[in-house]
């Protein structure tokens, strides 16, 4: 027996050996939240396709996948610079804000480039170190702009109708930009009403209970503006029950895929996918030509430094051409036209 | 049992048994170390740079905190008892020295310290005192710190502003004075520290001793009069001060209070204590062994990623080697053995 489990011993050492690394490629490295998640694993392909566009045997991927523990993220990317030296780039989603200021500290000690999406802490920027080569996150204001106008033109009498609004969690940057993008829709629709404003904290259950409430107690209502595909699929349970779906519009965000076969089903009017393809292939594509000199983080224009990118709005119309080019291939993308992924500069105070 | 008819035949058994439990305990041991130095060694085959000052400075800081936990756990354990707050403890205390530096300066880490006395002690007092099964009472108090964490947070994480990062920069520091530490964080030197005290604590007194008397036989224990409910309250306690300890690891290595940071430690923990030869069944164990079985875990974990393991075959790289480590740690020969 004892020899059966050496035998396992070996054959995960074997293993090890297989996937270890050789010689002196450059490591792309790409740390996420969870190898489970299909926006996430996104990012992975998006480094991969990056990664074709490189000579052969030059450059390969590492996958840094945290498990949602921040601890382990930061031991993960300190282990993978000690091990490599410089000849590594970096994309991070960081697990929660707070951990960008130790990788920033960590790649900078190593002199590495690194970019990361979503999540930084305020008054933490890219501005403050030479290795950070940029910050990207989606247009949330754009997004919730974006799905409230497809909303409004989806009624019977296109920009006039009553909606309920589901918001995410109250204090979320993301929530707080994409109200923002409501109210500018709202400003530009005078004959939309909203009848009650809740917030569903990201939850398809609370977003659930609180449709049944909106059903019991309203009966004219036109759409509902929903702030997440997670709390979308809840509201969409409830609208099932009471035979609503497909009546009452309702919009989501994320592009999960889920969601996108409710906009094929009919049950959601729009929902944006953040294309995450887009996010890691142009994020390891800036690392990349800082790591080789072809830019600079000393002289790069402030918006390349931080930035918004857009995503994909999937609506009836556009579902087809999403499906061929995100479902059924992974998106091909010009990595020397940097400027590609760049929506709009963010504001640094 | 004594022969009264050959009583030298009987001693000389005893002695042989006693000799056999040594031998045994020290295989134990060696097998740990072994396991460590062979990993050591292959993963430095694969890639040198594995033992590299900037690496063994991350294995050491990586350690720190499970140390600091391991060990008070290895003390609960000991007891025949559980703590599954360790993890929630460690959360609410990165949370609250990152939000107290501000009003406090450097009492925050007393303050800290103190949280951590005050949650273990709660632990003990609700085991011993009211008699609530460990596993149910540290599983309540689990929830209650974890709630406590996200209330004072206010459900987000916490980045330290800049202005207070003068508490957290010794975090980084590669000298005590005049001495240079080399590859060696302060953070392993705190928890090594941490170890060695809980170590002489359980050795020397006549409670850290009780502790390992009562997990082997409580009521035997009990019938000779030992100090039972002052024996768990303290380890309990002192399970606390680790967890807060462990907390603060935490908060100064990410400058940040992430009220779920600690939340996966629990079980990494006990798992550390037990390939460090800690019996679950409590009464067998060695608080200095626990750095062999957090040594190990570490190890694996960082070598994984220093020779770039493919992501999906982490996680069960990682379950095989603890399995055959712990497999090769323990001791199966024994007649007696109950395998739960």
């Amino acid at each position: 027996m004892r020899k059966l489990f050496s035998a396992f011993l070996l054959a995960a050492f074997a293993a090890t050996m297989l996937t270890a690394a050789a010689g002196e490629k450059l490591t792309i490295a790409v740390s996420i939240r969870s190898m489970s998640s299909e926006y996430h694993m996104q990012y992975v392909a998006g480094a991969e396709a990056f990664l074709k566009t490189l000579p052969p045997g030059t450059a390969e991927i590492q996958v840094l996948p945290c498990e949602s523990n921040d601890d382990k993220q930061i031991n993960d990317i300190k282990a993978l610079l000690a091990s490599r030296g410089k000849n590594v780039i970096l994309f991070v989603d960081p697990n929660n804000a707070p951990n960008v200021t130790a990788i920033a500290e960590a790649c900078e000690d190593a002199e590495v480039y690194w970019v990361n999406a979503w999540n930084t802490p305020e008054g933490i920027t890219p501005f403050l170190y030479e290795y950070w080569v940029h910050h990207q996150s989606c247009d949330g204001v754009r997004q919730g702009y974006d799905i409230a106008v497809n909303l409004f033109n989806s009624f019977k009498t296109p920009g006039k109708g009553k909606i309920l609004v589901m918001e995410g969690m109250l204090a979320n940057t993301a929530n707080a930009d994409r109200m923002k993008g409501l109210r500018q829709a709202l400003a530009e629709y005078p004959g939309i009403e909203v009848l009650d404003d809740q917030a569903g904290d990201w939850d398809t259950k609370k977003a659930l209970n609180i449709t049944e409430t909106w059903l019991a107690r309203y009966n004219d209502i036109d759409g509902i503006w929903c702030a997440s595909d997670g709390m979308a699929l809840g509201i969409i349970q409830a609208l099932k029950a009471k035979g609503l779906n497909g009546k009452v519009k309702a919009t989501g965000v994320d592009g999960v895929m889920d969601a996108i076969d409710a906009v094929g089903a009919g049950d959601l009017v729009c929902t944006i996918a953040n294309n995450g393809w887009m996010q890691g292939g142009y994020g390891v594509a800036y690392a990349y030509a800082a790591y080789t000199g072809k830019i600079s983080t000393k002289t790069m224009p402030a918006r390349e430094r931080m930035f918004y990118t857009n995503g994909f709005l999937v609506n009836a119309e556009t579902l087809p051409r999403y499906r061929k080019e995100f479902i059924e291939n992974v998106p091909v993308y010009d990595y020397n036209n940097l400027e590609f992924p760049i929506a709009r500069a963010m504001e640094v105070e | 049992m004594s022969n009264p008819a050959h009583p030298d035949l009987a001693a000389s058994g005893r002695v042989y048994a006693g000799e056999r439990s040594r031998l045994r305990d020290n295989i134990s041991r060696f097998v740990s170390l072994a396991s460590i130095v062979a990993l050591l060694i292959l993963f430095t085959a694969m890639n040198p740079n594995f033992l590299g000052a900037p690496n063994i400075r991350n294995l050491l800081t990586d350690i720190s905190p499970i140390l600091a936990m391991s060990c008070g756990v290895a003390l609960v354990l000991l007891l025949g008892s559980i703590d599954l707050s360790m993890g929630s403890i460690a959360s609410c205390s990165a949370v609250m020295l990152t939000l107290l530096f501000g009003p406090l300066g450097w009492w925050a880490f007393a303050a800290v310290f103190l949280f951590g006395v005050f949650a273990g002690l709660l632990n003990g007092v609700l085991h011993a005192k009211l008699k609530v099964p460990s596993f149910i009472a540290t599983l309540s108090t689990q929830s209650i710190w974890q709630s406590a964490a996200y209330i004072i947070s206010g459900g987000q994480p916490l980045t330290l502003v800049p202005g207070n990062w003068g508490y957290v920069n010794w975090v980084r520091a590669k000298s005590l004075g005049p001495l240079p530490l080399g590859p060696v964080p302060p953070l392993f030197l705190i928890a090594l520290a941490v170890m060695i005290v809980y170590h002489i604590y359980q050795s020397r007194t006549g409670t850290g001793k009780t502790m390992m008397a009562l997990g082997a036989n409580e009521r035997a224990a009990r019938l000779i009069g030992l100090g039972i409910d002052q024996a768990k309250i303290v380890a309990f306690t002192l399970s606390g001060i680790g967890a807060a300890i462990a907390g603060v690891f935490f908060a100064v290595k990410l400058k940040s209070g992430i009220p779920t940071v600690g939340e996966q430690y629990n079980l990494i923990a006990i798992a550390s204590a037990a390939l460090g030869g800690v019996a679950l069944t409590g009464g067998r164990g060695h608080i200095l062994m626990v750095i062999l079985g957090v040594g190990l875990i570490t190890v694996i974990q960082n070598g994984m990623n220093v020779v770039a393991v493919d992501g999906f075959w982490q996680q069960i790289v990682f379950g095989l080697l603890v399995l055959a480590a712990i497999y090769m740690n323990s001791d199966r020969r024994r007649r007696d053995l109950v395998v739960k």
